[in-house]
């Protein structure tokens, strides 16, 4: 049944994708997949193409996608293993959702950090003190490590 | 048992025989293996018909069950025998010359043209029969070896059971291919105004279910919206009446037409046909008939995201949002989320998509 629904949102990607993201199967493997992200324009992510990791689980889409960056992010609700801190990855999800609006939803967690709810509260300290230089390192990794 | 369905055996009798059919040529033959499969003293008894075809390959099967390590092997080394057998050894199992003479008569009686197709040992035809509408109705007719003297098995769609009645008469002419024919062309006539009625839904609405309808069928669920959909079944005996019906959506968008259906059927006219009844009756237009009926109006369940689950279609509608699920998708969802309350049969949740109350049956219906 999952692998039905599946390939079902694979065919609705390919023939309405999602703006600023792709998303695919790694391989053969249809449980696997594979996103980009560009950074938003009006975020300091702007010009990065951000990769993230896909895995289904079997009782998808009883269960949600475990979804994480590969690229590296200076971001408060990113940890240093791309583990991504979104309540629909989580609690909120609802069979509802699907790859695609998890997508949109990541890339508008780029242009709007949760700082109330960080995983990184070093980071989420700093976009509250010191917003200038939070956006600043943040450009600087988006260069250093999702620049092509 | 055995590779390549060549075996059904049939269980050991306490004498130490086995009993069982080797399966060859697409036909079963019975055969018994008598005495321990790995003695000297083991014979293999294979019938008449078998025998007959065997005639000279008897060392070969003698060696065959010596080679054997049990009855499965053996009776797979013997369908393998049977199998390579020329063919002209099988001619045994093709109708007589006389058959085949007559079978070119009766066909000549009722007219080539009404010949579809033909197996290659002429037993087996395909008739194509129009109605008086032009629609063309399949009938495959099974000839026995012994035709005329049996009567041919007949096999059709037809929307009410039907037999062909066979004169009393003793004789060559008793079981005639005519006789079908003219019988089942009188039953075709009995359903035409079923078949123009069912054509005119087809040609007309979005149908969904059957997807291939058959002329046997006299049910339709037909699309008329988001999420919904009803399903009718003609009477047969009389087609114009008003058809059973039952409504699936959700209960908001279902309820009116339920009601209105009830008070506006005095304005059911048997001159017109079912669609344009509904039509008026209900007050609706059904939609354009299209090939992606199902995606389209959005029937799919909002869950696994197909419509047809293991032969299930989503029965389950949110009265919020109309979106429909199949049963089992919206159980098991309901049954994982945290705030799930059951009462009795009842499961009760929140929708996936719109949030607001949904409840389901623990048991399907």
């Amino acid at each position: 049944m999952s692998m039905k629904r599946i390939q079902k949102e694979l065919k609705d990607l390919m023939s309405d994708p999602p703006a600023n993201c792709s998303a695919g199967p790694v391989g053969d493997d249809l449980f696997h997949w594979q996103a980009t992200i560009m950074g938003p324009a009006d975020s300091p992510y702007a010009g990065g193409i951000f990769r993230l990791d896909i895995h289904f689980p079997q009782d998808y889409p009883f269960k949600p996608p475990k979804v994480q960056f590969t690229s590296k992010i200076y971001h408060c609700n990113v940890n240093k293993n791309g583990a991504i801190c979104l309540d629909i990855l989580n609690s909120q999800w609802s069979p509802a959702l699907t790859i695609a609006k998890v997508l949109l939803s990541i890339s508008s967690l780029l242009t709007d950090p949760n700082a109330d709810d960080p995983l990184v509260p070093e980071i989420a300290q700093m976009l509250k003190q010191n917003r200038v230089k939070h956006d600043s390192v943040a450009r600087e990794w988006t260069l250093k490590y999702a620049s092509q | 048992m055995g590779s390549g369905g060549h075996v059904l055996l049939h269980g050991v009798p306490p004498d130490g025989a086995s009993l069982g059919y080797v399966r060859a040529r697409g036909r079963d033959y019975p055969i018994q293996i008598i005495g321990p499969i790995c003695s000297p003293a083991c014979r293999v008894d294979v019938g008449a018909e078998l025998a007959e075809l065997l005639r000279g390959s008897e060392v070969v099967v003698a060696q065959r069950l010596a080679q054997s390590r049990d009855v499965s092997e053996f009776i797979i080394e013997l369908a393998e025998v049977v199998e390579q057998l020329p063919a002209a050894e099988l001619a045994a199992n093709l109708p007589s010359q006389a058959y085949y003479a007559h079978l070119l008569g009766e066909l000549d009686a009722i007219g080539w043209q009404l010949l579809a197709d033909v197996s290659e040992s002429l037993d087996a035809l395909q008739l194509a029969l129009t109605d008086a509408a032009g629609r063309v109705h399949e009938c495959w007719v099974r000839l026995p070896h012994d035709y005329p003297a049996s009567a041919p098995e007949a096999r059709f769609a037809l929307p009410l059971d039907f037999d062909i009645v066979w004169p009393a008469a003793a004789g060559a002419s008793r079981f005639r291919l005519a006789t079908l024919v003219e019988q089942l062309s009188a039953e075709l006539g009995r359903h035409q105004r079923t078949w123009d009625l069912l054509d005119d839904i087809d040609a007309h609405t979005a149908v969904l279910e059957p997807q291939a309808p058959t002329r046997d069928q006299c049910s339709r669920r037909i699309a008329f919206g988001r999420h919904s959909s009803l399903q009718l079944r003609l009477n047969p005996h009389s087609p114009d009446a008003l058809p059973e019906i039952a409504f699936f959506g959700a209960e908001v968008v279902v309820a009116p037409l339920r009601a209105r259906l009830n008070e506006r059927l005095g304005l059911w006219n048997a001159r017109r046909t079912v669609r344009e009844n509904l039509q008026e009756v209900l007050e609706i237009q059904f939609p354009r008939p299209s090939a992606a009926a199902a995606e389209e109006f959005s029937i799919e369940c909002g869950i696994c995201y197909t419509y047809r689950l293991e032969g299930v279609i989503p029965q389950c509608a949110c009265d919020g949002c109309s979106q429909v699920f199949h049963h089992s998708c919206l159980l098991e969802w309901l049954q994982a989320l945290p705030n799930c309350q059951q009462s009795f049969d009842s499961v009760f949740g929140s929708c996936p998509y719109c949030s607001k109350p949904i409840a389901t049956h623990l048991h399907q219906r």
